[in-house]
């Protein structure tokens, strides 16, 4: 993946006017209507032929969204128009089997078509395949159309689908856990929206005791403009299993709005180790709307890593709730806010078992009037005794159109838990560039070493594909920020 | 003594001026309050007001060019209370602060003249109006120390507000140690000239609820604000309190610092809102939230919170919460301190840690250090 395709399909792609007709923006099928509508639910859930169950869910859910007001605590989201949302678009090569019953996502990299794939292919994801992955999928609009999982990988017994086979072919595994006890409908409205239209992303189950031994990871790629991305993850990992899921987001910047509510759920199961690390580099008219959020079980490790460097409008907040003893969380992030952007971003933990731990990073740097905040949750239930818990969340703010804010929540109800906070706020100093200019370093260069040290506690926990495009599209984003 | 029937606010307040037989100005000002009160949550009518001045005991002394004295007597004295008074609303006084604006049957104003070193010392005690108000005037260079003492036998609601002058060095030690059934708000502003020098020590106790809201507003340029709050909650007490402070002026600086020590059923609840805005370039800010948790069931929660809208500062907040070290009670058992005794040493430390740092005058501290002291025997007791 290089600067120039990040620079195209990311947020520092110039705004364009989406290329015209269906076969420009390699549609194969899309809902004819705008908007979000319990019509185009039933349309989605008749295009997918699912099961009755499944159906049932999405109109339940449904019902929550039409109920639940916007949230009004957070950014503003009052431009945010659900009735010009393209809410169905199915990418052109999704193969589709008898009775119109669509397959699932293609396991050749051949089948795929030649305008989807000189896409994926500029942003790597067959490289990184062959080079350092058990298993990758690539998900354009709504659906995934590319999935591969290592032949040793899956001879352990693991499962790597995309989410619409997964109904299919595992009905009972998703039946229990899909949107029932970590974020069920009525969590928020876009984790009910989420629940209605659903479509795309990915099924991950690791039998117990099973390691997989290199990341498994996805693309997501929005094209069709006006376009909303609804994909759900499912990951179980069971007692004594270990994987570590990747994915990484982009869109081109075209004139109309896009949306994007996912819903990730992680089931970590005794004694096992999890970490989730996602890069988000949607074009900065994306409103990118999400709920995450991992159940730990006893002796469990979860990790949480991202990078929000992308869309406009960010609310993410990834959560840990710690039933299990001894089950430790680990969320590390970077948040990026430039001109127009509004990231707010944070972590929730929740410590309801005894001698949980957590440990909470966020570094977000704001510059040309983006607003980084940090919004965080942490909470020890009463009688979790032996709870450990530390935050940190620093912000570089480089001018006075920018905006940094911090807003962490401590709600701790048992009389033996240590909880640490640290935040601070400030800008690259001219003393530190001085310093550096004096040992023989240019400014620029100055700049990017400073910036590199105040994140490198989260860079360092990438795959190196990922921190080296991190660091360099940081780089860009911090020329001429001295003083 | 009148109870007034469920009426608006605004002719509630019209008629509490009216029983003061009130200037016109001071009218007008507390319907200011309401017209801000309604705007922000609607109109509302108050039902259950008691009319009346009650009885509370107000004990003073003051020494150099200090003067404690009730609102009446104050504004025949001078212009100085009512050119102050008279200002408009900024728009960030809490909820409570208006309302209590709005209603107050008594009020008191301790004002400090400008030259030499001054101190002050007031004694609030018996049954208190359900609504009342303390003034704090500093004029421009003076210097002095203000410690006020709240042993109120009954719930009320106060609006404190302290302006303190250009080049002014003041200290105000606010000491709650109201009755056990007693239920307080207080909303509070402060608001700092140049150069100003504040120091604020809150000292929460006794009483079985208290909230308060407070704001500090650095609009002078160079002010610097250090403000402590301590609380020891036990049993079931609740204490709420809100705190803003914004940085509207260059250099500026400011340190809080809340420390808490919960135990039994008590909850308690510090909501800190650091604001650094545009103009307040070279702000040097740091908001410190440390809680000791004892035995029982407590409830504490903690939302520092900081906002900064320029790049020339340096910002910073921290938050520590956890039950009382180990290593600390062997280091006293040692020598030996039995067990209850060294968790009360340990208890006391940690709350007049703070008073030490805070630098304030000793006799301040000491009076504060002593109601500490009481309290901290008491938190153990029955173990």
């Amino acid at each position: 993946m290089d600067g120039k395709v990040l620079k195209e399909y990311g947020r520092d792609a110039a705004l364009r006017k989406a290329p015209s007709g269906d076969a420009m923006l390699n549609v194969g099928y899309r809902t004819r209507e705008h908007g979000l509508t319990r019509k185009l639910v039933e349309e989605i859930s008749d295009v997918k032929n699912e099961p009755d169950w499944m159906r049932a869910h999405r109109l339940k859910s449904f019902a929550i969204f039409e109920k639940k007001p916007l949230p009004t605590w957070g950014p503003d989201l009052s431009r945010l128009d659900f009735s010009a949302i393209t809410g169905f678009v199915r990418p052109k090569g999704k193969a589709v089997g008898k009775e119109g019953e669509v397959g699932g996502a293609q396991n050749r990299w051949e089948d795929v078509p030649d305008e989807i794939k000189s896409t994926f292919e500029r942003l790597g994801i067959p490289e990184a395949e062959r080079k350092f992955l058990a298993g990758a999928g690539a998900q354009y609009d709504s659906e995934v159309l590319y999935k591969s999982l290592r032949k040793n990988v899956s001879e352990l017994g693991v499962i790597y689908a995309d989410m619409d086979s997964a109904v299919r072919e595992y009905p009972e595994i998703v039946r229990k856990y899909f949107m029932t006890k970590c974020v069920p409908p009525s969590d928020n409205k876009f984790s009910a929206l989420h629940g209605a239209f659903w479509s795309g992303g990915s099924f991950v189950h690791v039998p117990a005791g099973v390691k997989v031994p290199q990341p498994l990871q996805i693309y997501f790629m929005m094209n069709y403009p006006g376009f909303g991305q609804f994909e759900h993850t499912l990951i179980i990992a069971e007692e004594g299993a270990q994987v570590q899921y990747v994915e990484g987001c982009s869109a081109p910047h075209y004139t109309r709005d896009s949306m994007h509510a996912a819903v990730v759920e992680i089931f970590a199961g005794r004694s096992s180790r999890v970490r989730y690390t996602s890069i988000q580099n949607w074009s900065r008219n994306v409103y990118n709307l999400n709920t995450k959020r991992a159940i730990v079980q006893s002796d469990a490790v979860m990790e949480w890593v991202g990078g929000t460097l992308g869309s406009g409008v960010t609310m993410l907040y990834p959560c840990s709730v710690l039933v299990g003893k001894g089950a430790r969380a680990e969320h590390l992030s970077i948040s990026l806010a430039g001109e127009g952007q509004v990231k707010d971003t944070g972590a929730k933990v929740f410590h309801m078992a005894p001698n949980t731990s957590s440990k909470i990073v966020s570094k977000s740097i704001c510059r040309r009037g983006g607003v980084a905040r940090y919004r965080g949750m942490l909470k020890v239930g009463a009688g979790c005794a032996g709870v450990k818990s530390s935050v940190r969340c620093d912000s570089i703010i480089s001018d006075s159109k920018s905006r940094a804010e911090t807003i962490p929540v401590m709600d701790v109800q048992s009389n033996d838990a240590a909880i640490g906070h640290e935040a601070s706020v400030g800008r690259i100093s001219e003393e530190q560039v001085f310093y550096l200019q004096s040992r023989g370093i240019d400014a620029d260069e100055a700049v990017a070493m400073i910036v590199r040290g105040f994140i490198e506690p989260i860079v360092r926990e990438l795959p190196l594909e990922y921190a080296v495009e991190m660091n360099r599209l940081i780089e860009m984003e911090m020329e001429g920020s001295v003083g | 003594m009148a109870k007034l029937a469920k009426l608006t606010l605004e002719k509630q307040s019209r008629a509490v001026s009216a029983f003061l037989h009130e200037p016109d100005w001071l009218l007008q000002k507390r319907l200011e309050a309401v017209a801000l009160l309604e705007r922000r949550r609607g109109r509302a009518e108050v039902s259950g007001f008691k009319m009346d001045r009650g009885s509370m005991i107000v004990k003073t002394e003051c020494e150099g060019n200090a003067f404690v004295l009730p609102i009446g007597q104050a504004l025949k004295k001078g212009n100085a209370l009512r050119e102050q008074i008279e200002k408009p609303f900024t728009g960030n006084e809490p909820d409570s602060y208006l309302l209590s604006f709005a209603l107050f049957t008594d009020a008191n104003v301790v004002a400090i003249g400008a030259e030499g070193r001054s101190r002050a010392s007031v004694e609030l005690s018996g049954k208190p109006p359900e609504y009342f108000a303390t003034f704090f005037l500093f004029a421009d260079r003076s210097d002095s120390s203000v410690f006020v003492e709240k042993r109120l036998a009954a719930s009320a609601n106060e609006c404190l507000c302290a302006i303190v002058g250009n080049d002014a060095r003041a200290q105000i030690c606010l000491l709650q140690q109201n009755g056990k059934t007693s239920r307080n708000e207080t909303g509070t502003v402060a608001s700092l000239g140049k150069k100003t020098r504040l120091k604020i020590l809150e000292s929460n106790l006794g009483g079985k609820e208290h909230c308060g809201q407070t704001v500090i507003l650095q609009n002078g340029r160079g002010s610097r604000c250090e403000n402590y709050e301590i609380c020891m909650a036990k049993g079931a007490q609740k204490f709420r309190k809100d705190m803003k402070h914004l940085h509207n002026a260059s250099e500026t600086y400011s340190r809080s610092v809340f420390k808490c020590a919960s135990s039994g059923k008590s909850r308690v609840n510090m909501d800190g809102n650091v604001i650094v805005g545009r103009e307040a370039r070279g702000a040097d800010t740091h908001f410190l939230v440390k809680g000791l948790l004892l035995q029982g069931k407590p409830v504490l929660r903690a939302v520092p919170r900081l906002s900064v809208q320029n790049s020339d500062v340096a910002a910073g907040h921290g938050t520590a919460i956890a039950p009382i070290d180990e290593d600390e009670l062997f280091y006293l058992r040692s020598r030996g301190i039995d067990e209850n005794e060294s968790r009360r040493l340990v208890l006391q430390g940690f709350l007049t840690d703070a008073l030490v740092k805070s630098g304030m005058d000793d006799w301040i501290l000491e009076g504060v250090a002593r109601e500490i002291e009481k309290d901290a025997r008491g938190a153990f007791a029955g173990e």
